[in-house]
């Protein structure tokens, strides 16, 4: 069966599941039609340099290339909508077995036109070293993005995400298995889109994995922003920590759903995820629903946390007594609310540069 | 004679029901009893039994239509909820020839049954009244003197319809309409028993009063519906308990709750169910609150094949607070789904959730609950806990909590844990002398402690017996 009828084949989510039960599948397809499919994509822009701008060294590829082991579940509407569009075709970023990088890689994507989708498959050699920032910019109506990938025995990957999309949709699906004693940081910047569904998928497989998830999502005017992240401990031994931040201001929701199973067998886990909300309006929504599905009584510790929430008055109130006014105590509490997931994402390097590209935003939610 | 769950149970009776303590169960003596299967015709004929009036009768038939439309849920435990045979189960069953007031005067062989839970003891000594259920309806109740006299209504929840049809009219459905889910909607069909408890304006019920719920007949369905209305300023505490036989076929219960708090009233509702793990448990509780009222549901859920119980306050006054503390045991062949819902609809309004839950021998413990802050309601605070332990490779434990914050002024809190017993609290009390069951019933004790704090004494010194007593084997 091809991607296209693989895709028409599958039923429309229930909105009983989680992970549709805020952003149904019809509210996040391009034209609201489930059954319908666009033959028409407009192509994206991609390129692939250093953060100075110069080209990536030898063992670091970009390529088309043709149909990959799939991460994602053959079931997952998404992910098979995304592979429906791309007609299976995807990029390949490569970095060999044991390249280290000295700074980090920039993935610049940038879309125009009405339905875009892209598919990303990321192969991240053992041992190897990287710093990998993607920015998806532009004015596309509709956005797909499928990020598959493997992230080799013993490599070390900080992977940032920052969305800078004009006013349309973006659906993102990452399914990225992590091998033995991988050490991954995953950071989402949300900043841009009218409304985002992300689908996050980690599958911790090999013995040893180690998972930060990190989300610095900024919401204002009409946004829409649900993140749902899975992480999956299937190994012994393995670690995670998630760690969502969102600041909703105007009239702007914002949805964290997380879903975090330890595997029968998966001795020694350790995971725990948390979801902080800073309400900045009135009119602005926070919803979680971080989940906890455990099945291995040998953990060394499982838990989950959130948290809902104005600016608090009291640092407000020690902030002013020092001299700063009212938008200036809040704009300092709110970037300090955002920065404290921002600079775990990455180097210093990637800080300075995230900061600059996101202090543009943080000036409108503090008025 | 050992206690447990607190209630006495003879050791032979033990002896036969296996590690189930209330498991044993006595012939059937039915005055009355329905083929088994639902139709509009049973549910009609339910209705002309009890000598209803027309509304009661039109509302059983709505539901039934409704519960037969509506399909079976798709979350929780599906496959569960699916191999429920709905044809097999008897919805109707009379034992005795009605409500007695006087323990004397019950048939010998339902009296024992009471007798050896424990039922008279604990009226005389501790209880403001009492119910008791058997089968479909209620065999004996009762209510102190002194409590009537201040206007308290306590009664079955039939004769509360044919003695104070205005009142129950006024609130019945009120708060669980039978479209709610499908479960209030079968209640609501074949509803019989259940209490009816009514507190005037700014009376104190300073002593709780007790129903009790037993399920006795194989492929029995129990669908007791309890009303409780407490007036403005007054108080009550209200406690349930529930066990059946252990039989090799399933026994469905399915109750609706229905708890209004006036202003400034307060009302705690606990619950201790120890259902053989034959039972469906598919309950439907919640209460509104109005200002500056309370309402808490205190809830054990020991035993069962499935429940699905989630109790519910509806904060709708301003000031108003809810509270739900709960504990699940999730043993061989259970599926504990249980948690809690608060909705915040007014201002100034705090709610406290409270689940603690363990996992043994491939049980699994499920916490799922849902909190909402409706825009309108400022100032709200939100606190909700839950901590599972699991004690064995077998067994799961599972959280599904939901949050829908819709105010900027809220603070929610809500975090989680999942862990084991670990080895230095066990190395720790054996070197102070104790056997590894014991450490392991002493630490679960201690877990459990936040919510038997909550408990009157009697029912505190049993649970924490009760828990011991299913601790024991685990370890080695």
């Amino acid at each position: 069966m091809d991607a296209a009828a693989t895709y028409l084949d599958l039923p429309i989510p229930d909105r009983a599941n989680h992970l549709w039960r805020y952003t149904p599948w019809h509210r996040i397809h391009p034209t609201g039609k489930a059954a319908y499919l666009p033959t028409t994509l407009a192509p994206p822009v991609i390129h692939l340099t250093m953060l100075d701008g110069s080209e990536p060294p030898e063992g670091v590829t970009i390529s088309a290339s043709e149909a990959v082991d799939s991460v994602a579940p053959v079931d997952d509407i998404a992910a098979a909508f995304i592979r429906a569009l791309t007609a299976g075709d995807s990029v390949t970023l490569s970095v060999a077995k044991g390249v280290r990088l000295k700074q980090p890689l920039l993935l610049q994507v940038e879309v125009e036109g009405d339905v875009c989708g892209i598919h990303f498959n990321h192969d991240i050699g053992p041992r190897s070293e990287v710093e990998l920032i993607t920015v998806f910019k532009g004015n596309a109506e509709w956005l797909g993005v499928l990020r598959e990938g493997v992230i080799g025995e013993g490599a070390i990957l900080n992977d940032i995400v920052v969305n800078r999309l004009g006013g349309g949709m973006m659906l993102r699906v990452d399914a990225i298995r992590i091998e033995r004693d991988a050490q991954v940081k995953l950071g989402t910047v949300g900043a841009g889109g009218k409304r985002t569904k992300a689908d996050l998928r980690y599958h911790m497989v090999g013995i040893g994995g180690s998972l930060e998830v990190k989300g610095s999502i900024m919401s204002e005017g009409e946004q829409h922003n649900d993140s749902h992240i899975e992480i999956m401990h299937d190994a012994p031994m393995t670690y995670s920590r998630l760690n969502w931040h969102s600041s909703c201001g105007g009239r702007s929701r914002t949805i964290g759903t997380g879903m975090l199973r330890i595997a029968d067998g998966a001795k020694g886990s350790d995971a725990n995820q948390l979801f902080h909300n800073l309400l900045l309006s009135p009119h602005a929504e926070a919803d979680s629903i971080p989940e906890l599905e455990v099945l291995e009584n040998e953990v060394v510790g499982c838990g989950h946390g959130t948290a809902n929430g104005p600016v608090d008055e009291s640092q407000m109130f020690y902030l002013q007594s020092r001299g700063f006014s009212e938008v200036g105590a809040r704009g300092l509490l709110i970037a300090a609310f955002l920065n404290s997931t921002l600079s775990d994402m990455g180097s210093d390097a990637v800080h300075d540069w995230l900061k600059d590209l996101l202090s543009g935003g943080l000036a409108s939610l503090t008025s | 004679m050992a206690r447990t769950g607190g209630f006495s149970v003879s050791s032979d009776a033990r002896e036969a029901v296996g590690d189930y303590k209330a498991g044993w169960h006595d012939p059937e003596q039915a005055t009355v009893r329905f083929d088994a299967g639902l139709s509009e015709q049973v549910v009609r004929d339910i209705s002309e039994l009890k000598g209803e009036p027309e509304w009661m009768t039109d509302i059983r038939v709505k539901a039934y239509h409704h519960f037969m439309a509506r399909p079976m849920p798709t979350w929780g435990s599906t496959e569960l909820l699916n191999s429920i045979d709905f044809d097999k189960i008897c919805y109707f069953l009379r034992s005795g020839d009605g409500t007695k007031g006087d323990w004397d005067e019950v048939p010998e062989d339902i009296k024992n049954t009471f007798d050896r839970l424990g039922i008279p003891d604990a009226e005389k000594k501790w209880l403001g009244g009492v119910t008791a259920q058997y089968e479909s309806e209620t065999i004996y109740h009762s209510i102190r003197e002194d409590l009537e006299s201040q206007g308290v209504i306590f009664l079955d929840m039939d004769a509360g319809l044919r003695e104070y049809p205005e009142i129950v009219k006024k609130y019945f459905c009120s708060i669980i309409p039978y479209q709610d889910n499908k479960f209030s909607a079968l209640n609501t069909a074949v509803w019989s028993g259940g209490s009816f408890l009514y507190v005037p304006k700014g009376v104190h019920v300073e002593l709780p009063v007790q129903a009790y719920f037993r399920i006795n007949s194989e492929n029995m369905g129990q669908f007791e519906r309890t009303l409780i209305v407490a007036e403005e300023g007054s108080s009550v505490s209200y406690i349930e308990g529930c066990s059946a036989p252990t039989y090799s076929t399933d026994s469905l219960h399915s109750a609706v709750v229905e708890l209004i708090a006036m202003p400034g009233a307060y009302i705690r509702y606990t619950t201790i169910q120890n259902w053989s793990n034959n039972v469906y448990n598919l309950v439907t509780k919640r209460g509104v609150a109005h200002e500056n009222s309370t309402i808490e549901w205190v809830d054990a859920n020991v035993g069962s094949k499935l429940t699905m119980k989630y109790p519910a306050i509806i904060l709708k006054g301003e000031g108003a607070h809810g509270e739900v503390i709960s504990v699940a045991y999730a043993g061989e062949g259970m599926h504990q789904d249980a948690g809690a819902k608060v909705h915040h609809l007014a201002s100034n309004t705090t709610s406290k959730i409270l689940s603690k839950s363990i996992s043994k021998d491939g049980g699994r413990g499920s916490y799922r609950g849902m909190v909402t802050v409706s825009k309108k309601a400022d100032n709200c605070k939100v606190n909700v806990v839950c901590d599972a332990l699991i004690l064995d490779e077998k067994s799961r434990s599972d959280t599904y909590p939901t949050m829908e914050i819709k105010n900027s002024s809220c603070r929610c809190e809500h975090e989680a844990s999942v862990s084991k017993v670990s080895d230095d609290q066990i190395f720790y009390l054996m070197s102070r002398g104790h056997s590894e069951n014991e450490a392991l019933a002493l630490i679960v004790n201690g877990f459990f402690e936040p919510f038997v704090r909550e408990l009157p004494m009697e029912y505190a010194v049993e649970l924490n017996k009760l828990m011991a007593l299913e601790m024991e084997g685990s370890i080695g």
